[in-house]
């Protein structure tokens, strides 16, 4: 227990709070065990000048500090006046209660740590726990909003000082937690401690247009303005649908034409528009399967409408509420009965739990997974499948926001344990997952050197999990197929993949489920997972 | 860190120690027997009551619980009601097991190092300790009603049998004293000798665990050791109720400083984290149902919004717009 740090060295002016040892990590199997880089990136001079990395070298917002100390001190105004928001019913109807319990009354016994995929993996960091953002906002609070008695605050030894310094590290370290809630399963009183850092980001975001750019700028602000969170404009979708069309063509001979815009569609299915750019063969396959199941669906080319990404889920309300209601008013027009989510863990939670009570009237559209759909489909035998053409190692990726947030378990175990003859677990499994590695977002934040952190880090304990469900067929020759129904987790993956070679030492695929369905399908001349593009 | 967070909580344990002997032999030894247990309890009623109306009173706008298996969903796909209930049967269900067995704490497991790989082990130490502390205290509670009510009720002399069924020693030892001794000291020992637990104790997490340990040994010195004459505590509880505070003789000291504990944990009980005792029913991570997709969940507490729609807009503003050269839908 080298790192023990206090909560006193949050506040501590100038250096880092703490330091990642390579040596500390927890261990990877084979071939992974001696890895020839440095797992983590270090800052050069110039990136340490004008970013903050005072918290663990890492830089996921990288905040310049304030050029005096009025700045510094106005800086701290607003930060408190955006938490005096978050304890207020009117300003913060929607996460207050989870909140207040989780701060209230934590016993402080700890099990949660031991839940914790980045505490775990990074070789047991204190600044790691579930219970540091906290227990530092408690003492803020306890200071600051509660004003308590110095005499109180020195008894409970919750005393902290305030300065840019502390508020810079708390802003990073609240993007240090996946948002995987596994914590909160195991809390033996309910404490949502994950939530905890989700309303630091809010407090950083709403008050203080603090938020990792990814998320903000070139997430959520350019969904609502050119259509999706890539970039992508209505005009450049109808381009790719031709494109995906083409591919299909070639890869099955089959002539589907993609139902666009479709009014009065029995279902709108709205994917993750990453789909788009990095995996267009996730939407071949989905059009493949719902053409062959004769299912009366269509996508959307309104402004969010073929975006299922909402990211405000993971930093902002506002931003939660605006993209939520775009995406059912784009349903509406269209008249469809309901909107199906495509593979997208996060879309999940955003459209179907959370937007519960923002879509009034007739913008509550009912919203569902694809997963049961998928399940219906291909358990009903309404597509012929066999499944020797999936004769291959598979495991499978639970996304925490379907799993273990919403409790969509079975489904896609019933589809593989059909297609797939060589499925196996990954243990733990189910609900008792463990993230991705890139939750909440982190698997699109490429700032710096957070990237490295991600797959060193909060990654490692998934690729563990992966490296040993195949641990039987460790040869690279031998191609294995993590199925990962998330683009997220996808995008984790890839970029975790990459980081470590796990095409070249081990021999592994990551992609979707619908891609091994349609691998499965009996009528198709060749495979469709191409292996070649991993 | 640890010595002065222990240090400060044994402190005041001991200050509060000494102030009670010291009331106990000076005439002020009333404060003990007459004022403070009604102050103490008053403090405990409205804050506990304060604490859940305050938290009661926090909207819950959706569904957040965490789900530990398949909710409900299609007719074919076997959900887990207790895990994932669906309902409110389901919810009071999950419930139960939470309060009555600690399922979630059953639930963790440890991560061991060992060479150079993790270990998953079992972490059902704290979660055994933890329910034998917890079913302990509350069968000493009741118990300890004996003295509250005349004449006594036959299942509290009922309780008291069965605890003391194994009939070691003169008098009997009460298995729940030995289980709540039992379990405290796992509490206070894995605080103490688990490094990362302890770097990250505070004040108030030790201060919890002494207070109680001392009420313990206090009531153990009494009944094993010192005895104290129990009509005379008896009538000094009955003098409570029945708001007629006695001055008791004849008591011991250790009472006193027995009391004393009580009173401060009565007072400290409702600002504290012991304050999970209630939220554990209102943490809406576990006693909501898992039906975001089948229920639709409206929001009782907004006032519905005043809508100006852009015909609206244009209605009231269209001469306007048109001296501005805006485009308008209607001329």
């Amino acid at each position: 227990m080298k790192n023990n740090m206090k909560i006193e060295d949050f506040c501590r002016p100038g250096g880092q709070v703490a330091e990642i040892d390579p040596a500390e990590l927890i261990p990877l199997p084979p071939p992974y065990d001696k890895m020839e880089k440095a797992p983590i990136r270090k800052l050069t001079e110039e990136q340490r000048k004008r970013m903050d990395a005072s918290l663990d070298g890492v830089v996921a917002i990288g905040l310049a500090p304030p050029a005096s100390p009025e700045e510094e001190k106005a800086f701290i105004e607003k930060f408190l006046a955006g938490l005096e928001k978050l304890f207020s019913a009117e300003d913060n109807w929607t996460f207050l209660q989870p909140l207040t319990h989780t701060l209230d009354y934590c016993v402080k016994c700890q099990i949660c740590s031991d839940a914790c995929p980045t505490y775990l993996a990074s070789g047991r960091q204190d600044i790691y726990r579930p219970t540091m953002r906290p227990e530092i906002l408690r003492r803020i609070i306890s200071k600051y909003v509660k004003k308590e008695h110095p005499l109180l605050r020195k008894f409970k030894a919750s005393d902290i000082d305030l300065d840019w310094q502390t508020l810079a590290r708390l802003a990073e370290l609240a993007y240090r937690c996946t948002l995987c809630r596994r914590c909160a399963q195991v809390c033996l009183l309910g404490c949502d401690n994950a939530l905890v850092s989700r309303e630091i980001r809010k407090v950083f975001s709403q008050q203080m247009g603090i938020a990792p750019k990814e998320l903000h700028e070139k997430g959520s602000v350019q969904q609502l303005r050119v259509g999706s969170s890539t970039g992508m404009t209505p005009a450049a979708l109808k381009n790719i649908l031709e494109f995906v069309e083409e591919e299909i063509e070639e890869k099955t001979g089959r002539k589907i034409k993609i139902p666009v815009d479709k009014k009065g569609a029995d279902m709108l299915l709205i994917h993750n528009a990453g789909e788009f750019m990095a995996w267009p063969e996730n939407l071949e396959a989905f059009a493949i399967i719902l053409d062959a199941a004769g299912v009366d669906w269509t996508l959307s080319t309104e402004i969010a409408g073929y975006d299922s990404v909402n990211y405000g889920v993971w930093y902002d309300d506002v931003q939660f509420a605006r993209v939520a209601i775009r995406q059912s008013q784009a349903a509406k027009s269209l008249g469809v009965r309901k909107i199906s989510l495509g593979e997208c863990g996060h879309a999940h939670k955003a459209g179907i739990v959370v937007a519960d009570r923002i879509l009034t009237g007739d913008l509550n559209i009912p919203r569902e997974s694809c997963l049961p759909l998928l399940e219906e489909i291909v358990l009903s035998g309404r597509i012929k499948l066999d499944p020797s053409r999936n004769n291959f190692p598979v495991t499978l990726h639970d996304p925490c926001n379907m799993v273990r947030l919403m409790g969509i378990v079975a489904p896609q175990r019933r589809i593989l344990k059909k297609i797939c003859p060589q499925f196996r677990e990954m243990e733990p499994h189910g609900v008792e997952n463990y993230c991705c590695g890139g939750g909440s977002g982190f698997a699109i934040i490429q700032s710096t050197n957070f990237p490295d952190w991600r797959s060193a880090v909060s990654g490692r304990m998934k690729l563990k999990q992966i490296i040993e469900a195949f641990q039987d067929v460790p040869e690279p020759e031998i191609k294995k197929y993590v199925c990962a129904p998330c683009s997220n987790c996808k995008g984790q993956f890839r970029d975790m993949f990459e980081y470590y070679g796990v095409w070249e030492k081990s021999g592994i695929l990551y992609g979707g489920l619908v891609e091994l369905i349609v691998n499965a399908m009996a009528d198709l001349k060749k495979p469709f997972i191409q292996w070649e593009w991993h | 860190m640890i010595e002065k967070h222990l240090g400060i909580s044994v402190l005041a344990i001991l200050i509060l120690n000494l102030s009670a002997l010291g009331i106990a032999f000076s005439p002020l030894s009333f404060l003990l027997t007459a004022i403070l247990p009604y102050v103490a309890f008053v403090v405990f009623i409205v804050g506990f009551i304060y604490r859940i109306v305050q938290w009661a009173k926090a909207p819950v706008p959706f569904r957040i619980p965490t789900t530990c298996g398949q909710q409900t969903s299609l007719p074919w796909i076997k959900n887990n009601p207790l895990e994932s209930p669906s309902n409110v049967w389901g919810a009071i269900g999950r419930m139960a097991m939470e309060v009555f067995l600690f399922r979630s704490l059953f639930r963790n497991t440890d991560v061991a190092i060992m060479g150079k790989r993790p270990v998953y082990g079992s972490a059902k130490w704290l979660w055994f300790f933890g329910l034998l502390f917890h079913w302990s205290l509350l069968i000493i509670v009741l118990r300890h009603l004996r003295f509250f009510i005349e004449p006594i009720a036959p299942w509290i002399n009922g309780l008291s049998a069965i605890d003391g069924f194994f009939e070691i020693g003169v008098p009997t030892l009460y298995l729940s004293d030995a289980a709540v001794l039992a379990g405290l000291t796992f509490l206070f020992l894995r605080r103490i000798v688990v490094p990362q637990l302890r770097y990250i104790s505070l004040v108030t997490d030790y201060f919890a665990l002494v207070l109680l340990l001392g009420i313990v040994t206090t009531g153990l010195m009494m009944r094993h050791f010192f005895p104290a004459d129990l009509l005379q505590v008896k009538n000094l509880a009955l003098g409570w109720v029945t708001f007629a505070p006695t001055v008791p003789k004849g008591v011991g000291t250790v009472i006193y400083i027995h009391l004393c504990f009580v009173f401060t944990l009565l007072a400290w009980f409702p600002f504290s984290k012991l304050m999970h005792m209630a939220g554990v029913f209102l943490s809406p991570t576990r006693n909501l149902a898992n039906d975001s997709r089948m229920r639709r969940h409206l929001n009782p507490w907004n006032a519905p919004v005043k809508v100006h729609t852009y015909e609206e807009y244009e209605e009231e503003f269209r001469e306007k717009m048109k001296l501005a050269g805006l485009p308008v839908e209607k001329e």
